[in-house]
């Protein structure tokens, strides 16, 4: 019994162990087209290069966005990252929604490959990126 | 009674009382205890309510096989018209307001009294209350909902989307809800080019995706079909012969990626204290609206980390089980899947045959 408190502190060291994620840092952008007006809605997604993770933000009607990879605002990890913007406007005509879009981005940035987009995080330096997509009208 | 006996006495009364000290430090060590051990309770029970989650998802896995081996395909997520879909003035729409894949694997999970009184053709709104707000303990999973909160009530909702759009008020009819979700497949443009191209039938790239309603019958809609009301039912019936059939049918052999690594269903993310409030978390029978009882895996729409995760949505699976999301994979087993799988990994295990084949994950 003499034994048991070392046994406690074994084990409570032992849970602090599990933590295997990976270092991230802040990242916060803004979503513009060509003539400087905000994407305003839509998802922006970093996939890295070195690593097979992502980070995902909600673009606000600003366009701002916030990244986050396992906590919803912890940023991306650091290094170059592929970009993907995905905007998903369903109308089916069985609501007669209030469409406030605004332009709709192109669907080429929804896809890895297709996107063209390239960008770096540092691991230093506060990152906060403009992206810059082209717009497209959907029928 | 001697001398001896009375020192006795005398002696055992003055030995047998504890201080208050004494008894403070045994109950504040009996609480460290407990506290140390409550921990473990609660995982074992969530433990435990986790595997009746997967045991869930499994005899929904078999029920999909069962309903394929006996109709030749997998069932439809929902069904829906491609393009403008006919809308009456109370709102309700013909060939996108029939129940969903849940009422289709009814009868495979032996639940044929609740499966008689559906008909899988017939407008949601044009079944008994009884029918609708009939929950099934397979489609719940235990460490969310109990029989107590497993129907969703009624709701005039006004949904307010992230860039400012907004529906007007509309009325979504209560119902039994589903923890689970058919995968529809991922957000990789289809042949209109956009990301959202899997809500349209038979453009899923899932399994279990949307198909488009057909008739084997010369129907045309403006001379045979009449709407209904679901609020109002002197409004005229839906002939339930219009329908009998859906084009869009995904079988065994579409799934061209191999069985063992693509998603059939999975749970659905569902955001704190949002169950069963719809749209979060509504009724799961209703087919018009896809976020009840669907999602969808891939680039731009990752798992969700739990139920506190702001960058997940309507569209995203997600757990609220420790450490992953559980999933029915296309060859019936049930596996759980890390949360933090990147994005693009999942895309590929969502989507049937996007040509590469995922062995790890």
């Amino acid at each position: 019994m003499r034994r048991l408190p070392f046994i406690l502190l074994v084990t409570l060291v032992l849970m602090g162990c599990g933590d295997s994620r990976l270092k991230t840092v802040p990242v916060s952008g803004k979503v513009v087209f060509p003539d400087g007006s905000p994407a305003r809605t839509g998802t922006i997604e970093f996939e890295s290069r070195d690593f097979p993770i992502t980070a995902t933000g909600q673009i606000s009607p600003d366009g701002s966005f916030v990244l986050g990879t396992y906590e919803s605002n912890d940023g991306a990890v650091a290094g170059f990252h592929q970009v993907i913007i995905l905007q998903m406007v369903i109308n089916d005509g069985t609501i007669n929604h209030s469409m406030d879009h605004g332009k709709m981005v192109d669907p080429k940035f929804a896809t890895y490959g297709l996107s063209g987009l390239n960008v770096m995080v540092d691991r230093e330096k506060e990152n906060y990126l403009v992206i810059e997509v082209t717009s497209v009208t959907k029928k | 009674m001697n001398k001896q006996t009375q020192k006795f006495l005398k002696q055992r009364s003055k030995r047998a009382a504890f201080t208050l000290i004494e008894l403070l430090v045994v109950i504040a060590i009996i609480g460290v205890l407990v506290s140390l051990l409550l921990p473990a309770v609660q995982q074992a029970r969530e433990s435990a309510r986790q595997t009746q989650c997967k045991n869930n998802l499994k005899q929904i896995a078999l029920a999909l096989h069962s309903f394929h081996d006996s109709r030749g395909a997998f069932p439809p997520a929902r069904l829906i018209m491609n393009g403008v879909i006919p809308l009456n003035d109370f709102g309700t729409v013909l060939g996108a307001d029939e129940p969903s894949w849940l009422v289709h694997i009814m009868p495979f999970l032996e639940r044929a009294n609740e499966a008689a009184e559906w008909d899988v053709y017939t407008p949601f709104g044009a079944h008994s209350e009884a029918a609708r707000s009939r929950f099934l303990t397979t489609y719940l999973c235990p460490t969310r909902h109990s029989a107590s909160n497993a129907v969703s009530p009624d709701s005039v909702t006004q949904i307010r989307f992230a860039c400012g759009c907004e529906t007007p008020r509309q009325v979504i009819p209560g119902g039994a809800i589903s923890d689970y979700a058919a995968c529809m497949g991922d957000p990789s443009p289809g042949s209109r080019g956009f990301p959202d191209d899997f809500y349209w039938g038979g453009k899923g790239t899932g399994v279990l995706i949307a198909g488009v309603p057909k008739s084997s019958r010369l129907v045309t809609l403006e001379g045979t079909a009449r709407f209904v009301d679901p609020f109002n039912e002197s409004s005229g019936l839906v002939p339930a012969d219009v329908w009998n059939d859906w084009d869009g049918k995904i079988r065994i052999n579409d799934v061209t990626d191999g069985t063992s690594n693509t998603l059939l269903a999975g749970e659905m993310h569902v955001p704190r204290g949002k169950l069963s409030v719809a749209p979060f978390n509504g009724p799961a029978y209703y087919g018009r609206s896809f976020v009840h009882f669907s999602r969808i895996a891939g680039p731009g729409v990752p798992l969700a980390h739990g139920p506190d995760d702001d960058r997940a949505s309507n569209y995203s699976f997600g757990s609220n089980h420790p450490g992953g999301v559980q999933f029915a994979l296309a060859d019936g087993s049930v596996r759980q899947i890390s949360t933090s799988i990147g994005s693009r990994l999942i895309g590929r295990l969502a989507n049937r045959s996007d040509g590469v084949e995922v062995s790890k994950f």
